[in-house]
C-alpha cells in the first residue's frame, strides 16, 4: 500500500554541518575499522573485532553534542552566496510503508546501474546479513542465518509500490528472473528488517521489501537493450507521459537466453545419463509489461509477467536431460488505490485490487511398466481484496489504523498426466480478513516509542495476533539507539494446506498451524560525518511451528508445522556516499541458526559474511562498480559441505552522453570460481555449480526531458 | 590469497574514498535551506505589516527540526521569527511562511489548496513544488539548491516578491489547469 508517510527515526539523521573532527583522526579510525572488518578470515578473527570497535570507539565526536556554528554562519551569508555553495544531499524522504522502526536499508536506480545487477535477487545479495541461493529454477533468499532448503521465499514480504507480490498458492517471493518487474523500472528499494506482521500480516518475518517504481514524466520514450552470456538478450521499450493531472507509464521488456551450452552433474555421470551432461538445459525466456496511470489522488497500476524456464537438475525425480520438464509462472495485478487528504493532520488511503498467478509445471517421468510420460502440476489462483489505512497526526504523536479484507476467489491446484484425466484435482476459496493499528509516541524527549499490532482471522485457522513494540532512543542528532521486539507469522499457503493428491502428498495428521517468529532486535546508527554512517546491529530470533515436509512410513510425505528453529547474530555496515558518486558499503555479518529440536546447525546458513560495494566516478563520464562479496562455507541438506565463495563483479557505466545514450559493461564472477549451491530434498545433487565469468553489455537511448 | 585480496581491495577502496576529504567541504543541504527560508523573509512582502513572522513547518523530516533550531526566536528586519511544527487548522491563518516538506505531489497540492487565497508564502524542497502551486520551490539540482519562483501563485497570495531575488531564481509557470 503506497501510503506516502515518510519513514522517520531510522532514516532521521539531522546532521548538523560537518564533523568537528581532524580528518587525519577520522580517516585513522575508519581505516582500522575497515581493515577490522575484513580481518575475518585471518587466524586471528577476535583481533579483527578488536580493530573493528577500537576504530568505532576512537572516532572523536561520537558522543559530543554538535556544534551549530556551520548554520550560524549560513544565515549571515548573502542570497547570492548561498546559492553558490556545493550541499550534501541527506537521505531522501521514503515513499508509503507504514514503517518498521527497525534497520532499513534502501537502495537505489543509480545503484542498480553502476553495479550491474540483473536480478532483484542481485541486488539483495549485496545487501548486509542477505545471501542467495539459484538452483536453476528459481532465487532464494537467505536472511538472518535462515533459509530453509525446499522453501519459496515465503518468510520475505515483497512488495511493488506497497502491493503484495507473494503468490496465493505459493506464498512464494519471486527473486530471479521471476520477478515480474523489470529492474530499469525501479526508482528504488525500501528495505525494512525485523517482523512486519503488526502491519501487514502474513510472509512478514525477516524482512519487508517494498519496490518502489518510477514516476512518470513529460514525453519521454526510451529503449533500451542487452546483451550478454549464453545468448541472453533483452529488449525494453518505456513511454511516459504527463498533461495536466494525468500521468502515465507504460512499459514492455522480453528476455531470452539460451543458458549454457552443456551442463555437467556428477550425479548422473553415468553413460546411460548422457555422462552427466544436460544439453541446452538451462534456457530462459521472459515477457513483462507495467502500466502505471494516475490522475490526481487515483492511481492505476498494472503488471504481467510470464516465464519459462527448462529444468535441468532433475528434480522430484524427473528425467535427466529431458527438456520436457520445465517451469511456467504467469503472475498479474490490477491495483487501484485513492489517497485523500482529509486534513493537514489526516491523511486516508483507500486500496483495491485484483491478481492472478499461475504455475503450470511438466515432468518428464519414467516409470518401469509405463515407459516414459509427462505428468504435469497446473496451480492456479485469483484473489482480490480491500485496504484503508488512516494516518492521524495529534501533535508530536501519530495514530494509523487500518483494516483488510482479502478472498482467494478460486485457488485451482491440479495433477495430471498429458493425455489422461487428473489425477488430482481441487478447488478452493479461502479469504482473511484483518485490522491493526500503531501508535508513534514522542513523550519523552529524544525518545519514540512506537507500539502497535494486528489482528488477522484466516477462515483456515482462526485468528492470529501480532504484536510490536519499539523503543527509538536519539542519543543526539547524529546518534539513534533502537529496540524492537515483534512477533511475526507466515500462514499456511494453499499448496501447503489443500495439495493431497495421496500419490506423493498424504493428509496431514493435525491441521496445519502458521508459523510464528519471535523477534528481539537491537540497532545501533550514529553519522561519523556527513557523509559518513554507521550501523550496528544484532538479533535474537525464535521460530515456531515451521511447516515442512515430512516423510511418512507409506513413502508419501506430508505438511506439518512442528519444526522450530533460532538464530542469533551481529551485523555491521559502513556506508560513504559523496556527492560527486563516490560512494561504498562495507558490511560484516554475523550469524549462528540453530534446529531448536535437536541442536543441530541449520543448513543453507553461512555464519560469516563480508562485502564491499563501491562506486568510483570516472572521469565525469561515467562510473565503476566493484561489488566484493564473502560467504563462509555452508552446510547442505544432506550433511555435505559447500565451501566457502568469494565472488568479484565489475561493471563500467556511462553518466548520459550525447544527450541520449546510456552505456555499461559488467562482467560477474570475475573470478571464474563458479559457486556451489546447496541444494533442497526435491533435488538429486547436494549441491550445484553456478556459471562461472560472464559478461553482460547494456544500451538504452531516451528520448525526453533532462532527468536530474 | 582470498582474505589477502579482499582485505587489499576493502583498503584501497576505503583509502580512496577518504583521500579527498581533506580539501572538499560539502554543507547539510538543510542548513541551506533553512538560511534560504531565513532570507526569504528579508526579500518577500506581505499585503499587511508584520509584528512577528510565523512558519509553520508541515514536514517531519530532520529538516523540520533544523528549520526550528535555525529560525525559531531569530530576528528578521526587526519581526521575531517563530516556527510551529505541524500547524494546526487553526494556527494556518496566522502562519506568514508555510514550509511543506511533502514528498508527494498528493500532500503539497491538499496543502496548497488549504492556504490558497491566505497570504501565505508556501516554500517547498520537491522538484516540482513551484509548478504545481507552490510559490518558493527549493530544489537540489546537483551539488546546489536553486531556487524556483512561480510568479502567478505569488499573485494570487497578493505577496510581492523583490527583484534582487527574482534575478537569482527561475520562474516557472504552473503546469496544470485551474481547479474548480
Amino acid at each position: 500500500m503506497n501510503l506516502n508517510l515518510p519513514i522517520r527515526d531510522s532514516l532521521a539523521r539531522s546532521a548538523s554541518g560537518l564533523a568537528g573532527v581532524a580528518p587525519r583522526a577520522l580517516k585513522f579510525s575508519v581505516i582500522s575499522t575497515i581493515l577490522g572488518l575484513c580481518g575475518l578470515r585471518t587466524t586471528l578473527p577476535r583481533l579483527g573485532y578488536t580493530a573493528a570497535l577500537l576504530g568505532i570507539l576512537l572516532c572523536p565526536g561520537l558522543t559530543s553534542a554538535q556544534t551549530t556554528t556551520d548554520e550560524n554562519d549560513l544565515i549571515q551569508l548573502s542570497i547570492e552566496d548561498l546559492t553558490k555553495i556545493k550541499v550534501f544531499s541527506a537521505s531522501r524522504h521514503l515513499e508509503g510503508l507504514r514503517e518498521a522502526p527497525s534497520a532499513v536499508t534502501i537502495i537505489t536506480a543509480d545503484e542498480i546501474k553502476r553495479y550491474g545487477w540483473r536480478t532483484l535477487g542481485e541486488v539483495l545479495r549485496s545487501v548486509r546479513g542477505f545471501y542467495i541461493s539459484d538452483d536453476r529454477q528459481y532465487t532464494y533468499l537467505g536472511v538472518r542465518g535462515i533459509l530453509r532448503p525446499g522453501d519459496y521465499n515465503t518468510r520475505i514480504l515483497l512488495q511493488v509500490n506497497g502491493h503484495r507480490l507473494n503468490d496465493n498458492i505459493y506464498d512464494q517471493a519471486m527473486l530471479g528472473t521471476e520477478f515480474p518487474l523489470d529492474l530499469d523500472l525501479i526508482d528504488h528499494i525500501e528495505i525494512v528488517r525485523g517482523p512486519g506482521s503488526s502491519l501487514f500480516g502474513t510472509n512478514a518475518v525477516f524482512a519487508i521489501i517494498n519496490v518502489i517504481t518510477r514516476r512518470a514524466s513529460k514525453g519521454t520514450l526510451e529503449a533500451s537493450g542487452e546483451t550478454e552470456s549464453f545468448l541472453g538478450r533483452t529488449g525494453r521499450l518505456t513511454a511516459s507521459a504527463e498533461k495536466g493531472r494525468w500521468s502515465g507509464l507504460f512499459s514492455g521488456s522480453l528476455y531470452r537466453s539460451n543458458g549454457p551450452e552443456k551442463l555437467f552433474f556428477p550425479e548422473f555421470a553415468a553413460p546411460a545419463t548422457n555422462n552427466g551432461i544436460a544439453l541446452n538445459m538451462d534456457w530462459n525466456h521472459v515477457g513483462q509489461a507495467f502500466v502505471d496511470v494516475q490522475y490526481g489522488n487515483l492511481r492505476l497500476q498494472s503488471f504481467f509477467s510470464n516465464r519459462n524456464k527448462v529444468v535441468p537438475t532433475a528434480s522430484y525425480g524427473a528425467i535427466f536431460d529431458d527438456p520436457r520438464t520445465l517451469d511456467r509462472d504467469t503472475r498479474g495485478g490490477l491495483d487501484v488505490s485513492y489517497h485523500l487528504n482529509l486534513s493537514p493532520q489526516t491523511d486516508l488511503d483507500l486500496r483495491t485490487y485484483y491478481d492472478g498467478y499461475e504455475y503450470y509445471g511438466p515432468s518428464a517421468y519414467e516409470a518401469p511398466g509405463t515407459g516414459r510420460y509427462v505428468q504435469v502440476t497446473r496451480q492456479r489462483a485469483d484473489w482480490s481484496g480491500a485496504e484503508a489505512n488512516l494516518g492521524v497526526q495529534l501533535g508530536k504523536q501519530r495514530i494509523t489504523i487500518g483494516g483488510e479484507y482479502e478472498h482467494t476467489l478460486n485457488a485451482s491446484q491440479k495433477n495430471y498426466v498429458v493425455g489422461q484425466m487428473p489425477s488430482f484435482a481441487v478447488n478452493n476459496d479461502p479469504w482473511l480478513t484483518a485490522v491493526y493499528g500503531e501508535a508513534q509516541l514522542n513523550l519523552i524527549p529524544k525518545v519514540t516509542i512506537r507500539a502497535g499490532g494486528r489482528f488477522d482471522w484466516y477462515s483456515t485457522f482462526g485468528g492470529m495476533l501480532s504484536p510490536r513494540v519499539a523503543v527509538i532512543y536519539s542519543l543526539n542528532p547524529r546518534t539513534t539507539l533502537k529496540y524492537v521486539f515483534g512477533r511475526a507469522f507466515r500462514a499456511p499457503g494453499a499448496f501447503e494446506e489443500f495439495y493431497i493428491d495421496n500419490i506423493s502428498i498424504q493428509a496431514p495428521p493435525r491441521p496445519l498451524r502458521p508459523e510464528q517468529i519471535q523477534s528481539n532486535e537491537i540497532v545501533f546508527e550514529h553519522n561519523l560525518a556527513p557523509w559518513l554512517s554507521m550501523t550496528a546491529d544484532g538479533y535474537y530470533n525464535h521460530l515456531n511451528n515451521i511447516i515442512e515436509n515430512v516423510e511418512a512410513p507409506s513413502g508419501l510425505s506430508y505438511f506439518v508445522s512442528d519444526a522450530q528453529d533460532w538464530a542469533r547474530g551481529i551485523e555491521f555496515e559502513l556506508e560513504a556516499k559523496r556527492a560527486s558518486g563516490l560512494a561504498a558499503r562495507a558490511s560484516y555479518a554475523f550469524s549462528n541458526a540453530y534446529n531448536s529440536n535437536d541442536g543441530a546447525r541449520l543448513a543453507n546458513s553461512p555464519r560469516r559474511q563480508a562485502k564491499l560495494n563501491a562506486t568510483l566516478p570516472i572521469v565525469h563520464r561515467g562510473f565503476a562498480g566493484l561489488e566484493l562479496l564473502s560467504f563462509s562455507e555452508q552446510q547442505t541438506f544432506e550433511g555435505t559441505t559447500v565451501p566457502a565463495s568469494f565472488l568479484c563483479n565489475v561493471t563500467l557505466s556511462s553518466k548520459p552522453l550525447w544527450r541520449h545514450w546510456e552505456f555499461s559493461a559488467s562482467s560477474y564472477d570475475v573470478l571464474n570460481h563458479r559457486l556451489f549451491t546447496p541444494m533442497g530434498p526435491n533435488d538429486p545433487e547436494s549441491a550445484i555449480r553456478q556459471d562461472g565469468r560472464t559478461f553482460r553489455f547494456k544500451v538504452s537511448y531516451r528520448v525526453g526531458p533532462e532527468r536530474k | 590469497m582470498k582474505p589477502m585480496l579482499l582485505r587489499l581491495a576493502c583498503a584501497l577502496g576505503l583509502i580512496s574514498l577518504l583521500a579527498p576529504l581533506a580539501w572538499t567541504q560539502l554543507v547539510d543541504e538543510r542548513a541551506v535551506k533553512a538560511a534560504f527560508v531565513f532570507n526569504l523573509t528579508k526579500y518577500v512582502e506581505w499585503p499587511q505589516p508584520n509584528h512577528e513572522l510565523i512558519v509553520g513547518v508541515n514536514d517531519d523530516s530532520p529538516t523540520a527540526e533544523t528549520l526550528k533550531k535555525v529560525l525559531d526566536g531569530r530576528n528578521s528586519e526587526s519581526r521575531p521569527i517563530r516556527v510551529l511544527l505541524f500547524p494546526s487548522d487553526a494556527q494556518l491563518e496566522q502562519c506568514n511562511i508555510l514550509y511543506v516538506g511533502h514528498s508527494s505531489p498528493k500532500k503539497w497540492r491538499a496543502v496548497l489548496e488549504r492556504v490558497r487565497n491566505k497570504n501565505i508564502l508556501t516554500v517547498g524542497d520537491s522538484d516540482s513544488f513551484a509548478k504545481d502551486g507552490g510559490i518558493v520551490g527549493l530544489v537540489t539540482a546537483g551539488d546546489h539548491i536553486q531556487i524556483e519562483v512561480n510568479l502567478a501563485a505569488a499573485a494570487e497570495a497578493h505577496l510581492k516578491i523583490s527583484s534582487r531575488l527574482l534575478h537569482l531564481s527561475t520562474i516557472v509557470q504552473p503546469t496544470h489547469e485551474a481547479r474548480h
